[in-house]
This record gives structure tokens, sequence and C-alpha cells, in this order.
């Protein structure tokens, strides 16, 4: 379904809702990449990154899933615009990610951070949870 | 959320939480602030993330906000607290994801009155010689050998090759170099994202500014520091970069995913901690000190880039460190605490070292004035040695940029005669100076306090962001 941004005093929080967990991580994706690079008409090639991710529970697994896509983000500077997972219970995932290499970075993220993360579903099923970054 | 109502007045500088206002506190909270900054304070989380703070093992009295406190993940940014060495805990989030985010300053022998013209051009060629801005990488790409060098000694690993003079790692925290430190617990995660960032500056509140020493408040002490009215100095705001990121991130997990082994019960994820004494603690511990050393090494070469752009405008002169503190970062230290002496573990998380007879570097917001101040011995029984640290956000970064326009700003800095070069304009207008608290009066709360007293306010000339 997608993310929002909204205000926090220091840095950046956005409201991700999802039609289903796997939406949700999704929305996670895409609201991390969008703020990493903005989506351009320019974006030229495919490449393929698995991410393997254990956790305690569902709301850290999302938190680590999108900590470790920024790393690789950071690491190879590419942005991931399409996911796809193979598995995604509460505390395990595996993913393949489909990004494009970029020249530079539209903004600089430190952490994905744990901080008012809560994943559960509303009264109408909706998956929601925020996620707030340092940046 | 906390009111006022719920706060001791102890002094016109100090506010207190007693432990009984939640009977999971160990011990009580002082947040140093005048009446005006904490209406601000009161604002946000802050207070409620350092009573939580308060809860955690082996805490020893009292925790602290400092007069810039914000919210931030875990423990508040700006605050200050020590846990016993061999009962207490090491937390990652008491330290920020920054490690090492701190301020070196340097000094000249010119006065602006002999370069005024000459600004313009400062501007441009820091910018130039400084890579700066999102995801920028430097010059430098370290080998696998030259990172674990850079890891485990900081500062002096740079003089040795090439960037620098052995004299400059004296004036510097520690003499830049944690001993500590262990580069076999930063992860390779961590070591990739910082491979090629040495020697950059980064986006955010992150600068280089060149700053008039506008008054001269305490003349022998500034004598001291070879500080005159009149005088250029420079500014370098800068920290671990992607490294240190990286290792906060992973020892957090780490932590979080054992707490309910060690027993610990987290009323915050951000506040995931360790015994001290524990494999994970001191794996923490020794990454952090790692991450630190980057820290220094990274302002280290940032000097001789400044250094560089300096002889290309003014054609000689040199530069020379005055100072180089942490305000993100961990230490041991050994205070009285009920008459007796305690090793303890001090998290300054937004919080600068105060010793006695030791530079305080305060960075004012992007424009405003700067202080350099020195710390006295008050610090020692007040707040574990620790001031603050800059001015503190008060603003989100999301409505600094929606209230401020940027040619309005550039068109103000002009007119305080300020020559910037930044890298986008919303890196300029999320950092206004409205977008933070008036560092004037974070200045006096810690003054007042005895904490440290006023050397010289700094003007800035040219600032150069990313």
């Amino acid at each position: 379904m997608g993310y929002e941004v909204v205000r926090h005093t220091a840095d950046v929080r956005f409201r991700l809702d999802g039609r289903s967990r796997e939406d949700l991580f999704a929305s996670g994706v895409e609201a991390i990449m969008d703020f990493l690079k903005k989506p351009g008409s320019g974006e030229i090639g495919e490449i393929p990154r698995q991410v393997n991710v254990k956790s305690g529970e569902v709301t850290t697994l999302l938190v680590d899933f999108l900590s470790e896509l920024l790393t690789l983000a950071q690491t190879y500077g590419e942005v991931y615009r399409r996911v796809r997972f193979g598995k995604l219970t509460e505390r395990e995932l595996e993913a393949e990610v489909i990004g494009v290499k970029v020249d530079r970075f539209d903004d600089d993220i430190k952490a994905v951070t744990y901080h008012e993360a809560e994943v559960k579903q509303n009264e109408v099923g909706v998956w929601q949870t925020k996620v707030v970054i340092d940046v | 959320m906390l009111t006022i109502k719920d706060l001791i007045k102890v002094s016109d500088w100090i506010y207190e939480i007693p432990k009984s206002y939640w009977r999971e506190m160990r011990v009580p909270c002082r947040v140093l602030a005048s009446e005006k900054l904490i209406g601000e304070i009161l604002d946000d989380r802050s207070l409620e993330q350092l009573i939580n703070v308060a809860t955690l093992p082996g805490v020893i009295k009292p925790v602290l906000a400092m007069p810039d406190a914000h919210e931030g993940y875990g423990f508040p940014v700006g605050g200050v607290a020590a846990f016993d060495i061999d009962e207490g805990i090491i937390s990652p989030g008491g330290i920020g994801y920054d490690i090492n985010c701190g301020v070196r300053l340097l000094k000249s022998e010119k006065r602006l009155s002999e370069v005024k013209d000459k600004l313009h051009d400062m501007a441009r060629t820091l910018f130039e010689e400084i890579p700066s801005g999102v995801g920028r990488g430097g010059r430098l790409k370290l080998t696998e050998r030259d990172m674990e060098g850079v890891l485990n000694e900081g500062a002096i690993k740079m003089v040795g090759l090439g960037w620098g003079k052995k004299e400059d790692v004296v004036r510097v925290e520690s003499n830049g170099t944690y001993a500590e430190a262990e580069a076999g617990k930063v992860s390779m995660a961590a070591k990739n994202r910082g491979r090629d960032q040495l020697g950059t500056m980064g986006a955010g509140n992150h600068f280089v500014e060149v700053d008039v020493v506008e008054e001269v408040v305490d003349p022998e002490a500034a004598a001291k520091m070879g500080l005159f009215a009149g005088q250029l100095v420079v500014q370098i705001h800068t920290g671990s970069r992607g490294l240190g990121h990286q290792v906060a991130t992973d020892y957090i997990r780490v932590m979080l995913n054992k707490a309910n082994e060690w027993g610990i019960t987290l009323v915050d994820r951000e506040l995931a901690c360790a015994p001290f004494g524990s494999q994970e603690g001191q794996d923490y511990f020794q990454a952090m000190a790692a991450a630190a050393n980057f820290a220094w090494a990274n302002r280290q070469v940032i000097t001789q880039e400044v250094r560089r752009g300096w002889k290309r405008v003014f054609g000689d002169g040199e530069l020379e460190v005055v100072w180089d503190v942490a305000h993100n970062i961990a230490k041991v230290e050994e205070y009285v605490i009920e008459g007796q002496k305690k090793r303890v573990v001090v998290h300054r998380k937004g919080a600068t070292r105060s010793f006695p007879g030791q530079p305080v570097l305060i960075p004012g917001s992007m424009g405003t004035v700067s202080y350099v101040l020195e710390g006295m011995p008050t610090a020692l029984e007040m707040s574990f040695g620790s001031s603050c640290h800059g001015a503190g956000r008060r603003m989100s970064r999301h409505e600094a940029k929606q209230k401020t326009s940027y040619k309005v700003l550039r068109g103000e800095l002009a007119k305080a005669g300020v020559e910037v070069s930044a890298g986008s304009h919303g890196g300029l207008t999320e950092e206004a100076p409205a977008a933070y608290k008036d560092v004037n009066e974070v200045v006096e709360v810690i003054a007042q306090n005895g904490i440290a007293k006023k050397v010289v306010r700094l003007k800035p000339v040219v600032v150069v962001k990313g």
C-alpha cells in the first residue's frame, strides 16, 4: 500500500501500510530506497541481491531487513526498487531484491532504528508500523 | 508526556525528576536547563527517554540531560549516564549511531581584517578540497591493512601515512587513539561502508566552518589556547561516517537478541545493552573504540584538506590544532561517588567531555555563534565531567525545510557576512538556525552551573556543508 513521511524532531519517521505482511515489508523497502534516491526515469540495469535475515520477532525482522538493504545500498552504490520474498515468517525471511546502480544518493541514512517500530494489524486487517531512520 | 509540574526546580539552572516519579527508576534524573530551555526540552520526549535510562542496571546517580537535549533513540541526545564497571552495562544507544561525532578546532595567525576579500574564494576552495555531501566518497580508499591500522591507531596512523604532523594529535582527546580499540570486532559490513569515506564530511549537520574570534571573554584562558580577538579559526564537525553507523547497528542487534538471556528488561529496544564485563559488552566497547579511532583519523585527514585549501587561497600561514573532542562516546573514567573512588563507564551522547583545564568546543547552529569554553572542576562532581555539545535541534528537518526559503536563508547569511558553499538547497534549509535552540542560552546554563567557563565566542565567516 505504501508509506507516508511524518514529523520527527531530529530525523525522519515513516508510517508504513500494507495489505499483507509482504506488502508492508515492501512498503518499507520503497520508503527507504525512495529516501536514498528519488525514482527516476533514467534508472538502467537489474542487479539481483539475495538477503536472508533471522530475528526475534516480526518488528525487529522488518528493521533488520531494512538495515541489511541500507548496508548493501551504501556498500555497492545501488538502490533496490523491487523485492520478491521466497520466505517471510514472523522471524525469518529470504528475499531477492532487484537494484540499479546510482552515481550518487539524494540523501543519507545513518541507520534504520527500532524506535517506535511496532508491526501490527489494525481493526480492518491492514498491516502497519512506524519506522524512524537516523539521518 | 511529562510536564513542568513533574519536575522539581533545584535552582535557576537545574531541574530534577525524583526517583519516586516511577518505581522502575533506580536513580533520579537531573536536567541542566534554564526556564526558557526546559520548555523546549519538554516539547519532545527527551525526558521520558532520560527516565528510561534511569532504569538500566548498574546506573550511577544521577543521569543527566544537558541544556541542548532533544529526543534521540533510546537515550536522548544531550544525555549523560554513568554505569558501574562491574555491575553496570554498556549501551550503543548511549553513544549514538555516529560514534565519535565530534569537533576539531584549528587556529591560524591570520586576522579577518587581512583577508576579508578572499572569503568567497575560501568557501569555494574548501568545498573543492573536502569531499562532502550525501554518499560522497573521498580520495582515499583504504586497503585491508590500512583499515586495520586506522581502526587500531586512529589519528596517528594518518600522520604516519603523510596526513599531518605528530604535534597535531597531542591536542586531541585521548591523543586521537582509543587504546582499547580492536579492529577485529568491527564487521566487514562496517569496514565496507567506511572504506572510501576517510577525509569526507558527510551531510546533515556536519560542516567545516571558518570563524572569527568575535569576543574574548577570558583573556588568560584564551591566551593559553593561543586565541585572540579578530583571529581566524576553523571548526571541523564530523564523525565516523558509515563505519560507525554500522558498528552501532550491528551491536544493537546483537544485544537485543540476548537481552532475555541477561535478564535485562528493555522499556525501549534502542536501549539494548550488555553487561559491560560480558563478551558482547567488551566486543562492542572495542568496536566502538575502533570506530572512534576512524573518526579521529577522519578529522585528521580533513585537517590536511583544510590546510591545503588554506594555502591555495592565502598562499601562506599555518593551521594548528587547538583541540579535538568527541561528543558521542563512552569512556571508562574514575570519579568520587559517595566518598569513594569508583571506575564507571560514562556514556556521552551529544555531550562533550569537560575536564578541568581542557577546552570544550560548542558549535552553534549554522550561521550562528559558537563557543570555546574551558572545563572546570565542578564538572567532575556535577556531570561526570560532561558538558553540552551544541545548540540542540528543536524542529524537524521536514519542518525546517518547509518553513525556510533557501533564497531568504542565503540572503540572511550573506547579510550576516557569511560565505556559504553547500551541496544542496535542502541540506542548507534543514539546518536553518531557527531549527535549533539558542546556543547562547545553552552555554549560559553550562557556565552558570560552573561546568565550564566561557573563553571566546566565535562568529562564522565561511560555512561549507554537504
